[in-house]
């Protein structure tokens, strides 16, 4: 029976979920974290690992337009283990995001802490989006990444100006910069889910969208990074949510209130997209050894209720897990696994998998 | 066919249900039981943080043009959270601080190196980090239940006097994120403006009927803290060069004495600050200062053109550099480097610089001050 | 061997189809000396052309020799060609189809004269397709006019018509019209499938047919264009999309659609670019704020107070001081209010509108709210929401659906049940279909150039080719 859900993708969108897997948890409370480690120079740390990640996301694009990691040219215990290693680091990130999420949307939208509650919106939500697939996911990514531009570019313009760039001195590139990369490389590698999909269309061999999508995503980064750094220097070991208390600092404050619900609004919907992103890695890494995505969408996203039911509670371990071992998969799941497969792509040319999912048919 | 419409029945019903028993778990709070609170006033009371809460106390119109009463609160507790909580028991209604718009840290709070407190106040989401904090004469409380001229509150003309425009010589408007900012600088020294109150013979509207006098607020002077609290009080002088340093004016004069033997005043328009490590051991800064006298418009006495004169400009510059050097010697015998010249040197020599410095670098710098006057 | 018909058995199964009906006509007379009959249904047929051109000629008719259609040609003058039926069920469809049916004696079958003629509406301007500038014609219920309004407009050889009998009992005619050189052949296939597949005792409406050719399951969002104006609909058929005439209802349907469609009028093209790019940004942000404001304000009542800048606050807390409801209970109270006057707006006599427009208007604007039941800011925010909506008529249906949805969801999670709510619409959207075409095209997937018809509008002359999004076979529009 034809699969009728569809992983296949096209460049722009591509493009956008890599902006959106990328920039969306990196600015909340990763600048605190950094801070805390590398002092002014998070920023350096920032950058080092976004650099890192331009290497990874590249050569995610190279093996998405040609394959997908099911249909990938390889033997098949080394395809098995790459996808299973994908399909873990996923799942702990996802458990470790969500956990996020549910501390940020308890602590910005809801004062009695109602963590449950989130949880359970949550929940449905991404079942739904995993269930239906990396082609619906994409084109939700590029409706809602309009929205998410306008307030990022009428936040830029109505900034106001209350930090000193000169917090940012002095620069030096020193241990302390490179024990922060160290320890937290689970926030960054966010492309190994994008290997289950597959670019399509004619115009799949311009990488320009792609560049494009990189070059954004160094500048808001590393722009976070900065301009947090510039407005509260060393105080911000104490910031923990940097995009939101950002955002704060504008000329139109007094007429939106005292939250930005448009940033906080943009973020969510980012964030939404980031964890079913993660949630859909998780379930076609399954998918590959079983069947029925529906049934498993329910399933893992139900298991990842449950485990962030007791993660919430229990954040310091969470923490400890993803800057302690954790992060080593991390190294092998988001920068290995795209250089291996790009090498099996290589070596091994490409071939045809009908069981890689089927496009229903567009007018295209 | 039918089972098609079966299934979206059942799922109508589903979602239904999940609906309303989610909604049995949001024990949220109706917006009239909250008290909200636009200023905060925390006191250090018998080993026990006092926080002080003036809050709005909503009335049945259908809008805020007749005016609603405010009220001051206050509860105990060992940490704000607590007392927060015990302020919420105390008043039946919980305590909403997303609208306050300052708070007035007291005498008592300051002197009693309750940092846990402030930091809190940062990490957490209770007030935003643009609330503006400002240091009280006295007990916070009483400050924030002032009775003020044209029924206003506390809370609102502090802020409105420290938000406006016009930023008055000696006003050193703070928020939350400006005092973490510079308490994380080299030098560990942030500024709060110090809000006192003073009787006046007469009120805006003349002495009040029964010889009640209106109290203002003034927020001319400074009180210097570091990370362990209340350090110095510095006057209207050192305050006024204080906030010519922060860039954080806009207005204000400067008096002088004319060559015709007339005191004067010169407005200030605009002001800018650089400063800059001229070596390891001295800082330089560099003030430019856009002014026009007070009189340009008129004819002065003696029938001239108005104007300020060299010499005159000589004074005004020599005014200017005798009040910042007089705030650096007040702040240098405290350790305080409230002009964050350990920042400068430790930005242009890093870390060895900091290292080889020690904790009273002060006493090594050399401070160099230029003023350079524009008349506009 | 010829096979005559016999002029009695013939005659009555013709009139026992009918039964007891009383419509039915039957005229016996004599054409050349043989036994004739004529039925057709009263009210039906033009009686006076008919009898000159027909009836007429045939009672004067001195001889007529097997077989009689060739003479009958000749001697009547009807408008139409002369049709056989060679069976009796056959027959008496015709006549209930609205034509005669002459019956002679020995003939080689039943002949058929078409000289419909009843009272049909005069063309008008839609209620609801207002235009300041453009034609103001609109289709009626007449089938015939509502393709001679297209094909007026579309002169060419290319212009096709499909025509199709639905409904056992309605016999209802539907047509598929095409550009033949625009138009991707397997769309209309489709559409032709579909329609032929249609098994239904009766067709009264183009809702009817609309429900069978929307793709896949039950949805509240309309994945079947409609439009009341022969310019909307021939402007679709220039961009490759067929329409469905149905006879007896005013309201054409094209495929394939997308949901930018409602966004569209048809004045957007007869104004500048400008002022239509302006135009329907407005009415997207209207149908944003119709749906979401309701919602929102219920979130940031319930959950997000925070968000409420200080004097508007204090505003709203005055307001609802007092209110013995929960934000979300009095806002579905209003809404439900609302719903009751719009229904009740549109079904009431118009000698008793006036009356009850008032009382509805002091009910809910002046006494609801002194009586401490309702609030200021709701009633107003409704209203604003309900004429928002009405910026998108065609979407107001589905738009007054969502808004009720969305405060449920507000009134339970808040801003937070917002966001997701939109997150899984917008998901729901996308994987939308129809013929083919993405429902949210252009903007997902990505089409950059149809955005010059989107949201933006090109000016006509700067419109090169035919929207990517909808498949035809003629991209090239206009030279250049």
């Amino acid at each position: 029976m034809r699969d009728k859900i569809s992983n296949k993708i096209y460049t722009g969108q591509f493009a956008i979920l890599a902006f959106i897997s990328s920039v969306c948890f990196k600015v909340v409370m990763l600048p605190q974290y950094l801070t805390a480690i590398a002092g002014r120079n998070a920023w350096l740390a920032m950058m080092t690992l976004v650099l890192a990640d331009g290497a990874a996301l590249f050569c995610v694009y190279a093996v998405t337009s040609r394959t997908d990691l099911r249909a990938l040219p390889a033997p098949v215990p080394l395809k098995r283990l790459m996808i299973v290693i994908v399909g873990l680091t996923c799942f702990a990130k996802l458990v470790l995001f969500t956990g996020e999420t549910t501390a940020y949307c308890s602590t910005t939208l809801f004062d009695e802490g109602l963590w449950r509650l989130i949880l359970a919106g949550l929940v449905p939500t991404l079942v739904y989006l995993t269930a239906k697939g990396g082609n619906v996911l994409a084109r939700t990514a590029q409706i809602v990444v309009w929205f998410v531009a306008a307030v990022v570019i009428l936040n830029v313009v109505f900034a106001e100006n209350t930090g000193s760039i000169k917090n940012v001195l002095p620069i030096s590139y020193d241990a302390k910069v490179v024990f922060a990369c160290d320890k937290y490389l689970a926030w960054f590698g966010d492309f190994s889910p994008l290997l289950f999909y597959s670019v399509t269309g004619k115009k799949k061999k311009n990488i320009m969208p792609v560049l494009i999508s990189y070059i954004i995503i160094f500048v808001c980064t590393v722009g976070v990074m900065l301009a947090f750094t510039a407005v509260y220097g060393g105080g911000g070991v104490l910031v923990a949510n940097a995009f939101n208390k950002l955002a704060i600092f504008n000329k139109l404050s007094t007429l939106l209130g005292t939250v930005d619900f448009t940033v906080v609004c943009a973020w969510l919907l980012l964030a939404v997209i980031k964890l079913a992103l993660l949630s859909s890695a998780v379930v076609e890494s399954i998918y590959c050894f079983t069947g029925g995505r529906t049934v498993l969408s329910v399933l893992v996203c139900g298991v990842l209720g449950i485990v962030t039911f007791f993660a919430v509670g229990n954040q310091q371990t969470v923490y400890n897990a993803m800057t302690g071992y954790v992060r080593y998969m991390t190294i092998a799941a988001d920068y290995a696994v795209p250089f291996v497969a790009l090498a099996c792509v290589k070596a091994f040319g490409k071939r045809k998998d009908e069981a890689s999912g089927v496009l229903y048919e567009t007018s295209r | 066919m039918k089972r098609r419409v079966n299934s979206k029945w059942i799922l109508l019903v589903v979602v239904v249900v999940a609906v309303a028993a989610l909604d049995g778990l949001s024990s949220n709070i109706n917006l009239l039981d909250r008290a909200i609170v636009v200023g905060m006033g925390i006191d250090y009371v018998d080993g026990e943080l006092s926080l002080s809460a003036q809050a709005i106390i909503p009335k049945n119109s259908s809008s805020a043009s007749q005016g609603n009463d405010f009220v001051v609160y206050s509860a105990r507790g060992e940490t704000v959270q607590e007392a927060v909580e015990n302020l919420s028991y105390s008043v039946g209604l919980k305590a909403s601080f997303a609208h306050t718009n300052v708070i007035v840290l007291g005498e008592s709070f300051l002197k009693s190196g309750r940092t846990d407190v402030i930091e809190f106040l940062v990490s957490g989401d209770l007030v935003t980090d643009n609330t503006l904090l400002v240091a009280g004469a006295g007990d916070a409380k009483d400050i924030l239940a002032v009775s003020m001229p044209i029924n206003e509150v506390a809370s609102y003309h502090l802020t409105e006097i420290l938000q406006s425009n016009r930023k008055e010589a000696g006003q050193n408007p703070s928020t939350l994120k400006d005092y973490f900012e510079d308490i994380y600088k080299v030098g560990e020294t942030a500024c709060l403006p110090l809000v006192f109150l003073r009787e006046s013979e007469f009120g805006l509207l003349g002495e009040k009927a029964g010889g009640e006098k209106t109290k203002l607020l003034d927020v001319s002077h400074v009180v210097v803290t570091n990370r362990e609290g209340y350090l110095v009080r510095l006057g209207r002088r050192q305050s006024a060069a204080l906030s010519y340093t922060t860039q954080k004016l806009n207005a204000g004069s400067i008096s002088y004495t004319g060559d015709d033997g007339y005191i004067k005043e010169a407005v200030i328009l605009r002001t800018d600050c650089n400063k800059r490590a001229l070596s390891e051991r001295e800082v330089e800064i560099k003030l430019d200062f856009s002014v026009r006298p007070a009189e340009k418009y008129f004819v002065s006495r003696d029938g001239s053109a108005g104007g300020i004169s060299e010499s005159e400009q000589e004074q005004i510059r020599a005014k200017i550099v005798s009040a910042v050097a007089d705030c650096f010697e007040v702040c240098k015998y405290y350790y305080a480097d409230v002009f964050h010249l350990g920042e400068e040197l430790y930005r242009m020599y890093g870390e060895e610089w900091k290292s080889l410095a020690g904790e009273y670098y002060l006493d090594e710098i050399v401070l160099k001050i230029t003023v350079n006057l524009n008349e506009k | 061997m010829e096979k005559r018909v016999d002029y009695g058995l013939f005659s009555d199964a013709v009139q026992n189809a009918f039964g007891e009906g009383e419509d039915l006509v039957r005229m016996d007379f004599r054409v050349a000396g043989k036994s004739a009959s004529v039925f057709f249904i009263d009210g039906v047929i033009d009686k006076e052309l008919c009898e000159l051109n027909i009836f007429a000629p045939l009672k004067a008719l001195p001889r007529l020799s097997y077989p009689y259609v060739g003479r009958l040609n000749a001697v009547t003058r009807p408008t139409t060609a002369i049709k056989l039926n060679h069976s009796p069920e056959e027959a008496a469809q015709t006549v209930a189809d609205g034509d005669i049916v002459l019956i002679i004696d020995g003939g080689e079958a039943a002949f058929v004269f078409s000289e419909r003629k009843y009272q049909i509406r005069g063309i008008q301007e839609p209620p609801v397709s207002n235009v300041l500038r453009g034609p103001r014609e609109g289709f009626i219920e007449d089938f015939k006019a509502n393709c001679v309004m297209i094909r007026r407009r579309l002169r060419t050889p290319k212009l096709r018509f499909l025509n199709f009998k639905v409904g056992r009992l309605t016999n209802t005619a539907v047509s598929v019209a095409y550009l033949s050189n625009v138009a991707d052949k397997c769309v209309v296939d489709e559409i032709c499938r579909k329609i032929k597949a249609i098994d239904i005792d009766g067709v009264v409406e183009s809702s009817y047919v609309a429900a069978f050719l929307e793709d896949g399951s039950q949805s509240l969002f309309d994945r079947v264009g409609t439009s009341e104006k022969p310019d909307i609909v021939c402007a679709k058929l220039l961009e490759g999309r067929v329409a469905v005439i149905v006879d007896g209802s005013p309201v054409v349907l094209t495929l394939p659609f997308i949901l930018l469609e409602h966004l569209q009028a048809s004045e957007d093209y007869y104004v500048k670019s400008f002022r239509a790019t302006l135009i329907r940004s407005i009415r997207i942000m209207a149908l944003l704020i119709a749906v979401l404001l309701p919602a929102a304000y219920v979130a940031l009542q319930e959950f997000q107070y925070q968000m409420f800048p200080l004097k508007f606050l204090v505003t709203i807390m005055n307001s609802v001081y007092g209110i013995p409801l929960s934000p979300m209970f009095e806002m579905l109270l209003v809404l439900l209010i609302f719903e009751i006057l719009s229904e009740a707006s549109v079904r009431m006599p118009r000698y008793v509108g006036m009356a009850l427009s008032i009382v509805g208007a002091i009910v809910l604007g002046e006494t609801a709210v002194k009586a401490g039941l309702l609030s200021t800011p709701t009633i107003l925010i409704i209203s604003v929401s309900t004429i928002g909506l009405y910026c998108v008529p065609d979407e107001a249906n589905t738009g007054s659906v969502l808004r009720l949805i969305f405060v449920a969801v507000a009134g339970v999670l808040g801003l937070f049940g917002i966001i997701l709510g939109g997150m899984i619409l917008t998901a729901y959207l996308v994987n939308m279909r129809s013929y083919g075409t993405s429902y949210l095209a252009p903007y997902a997937p990505a089409l950059g150039k149809d955005w010059n018809d989107a949201v933006f509008k090109a000016s006509v002359d700067e419109m090169y080719d035919r929207p990517y999004s909808i498949p035809n076979i003629n991209r090239k529009r206009l030279k250049r």
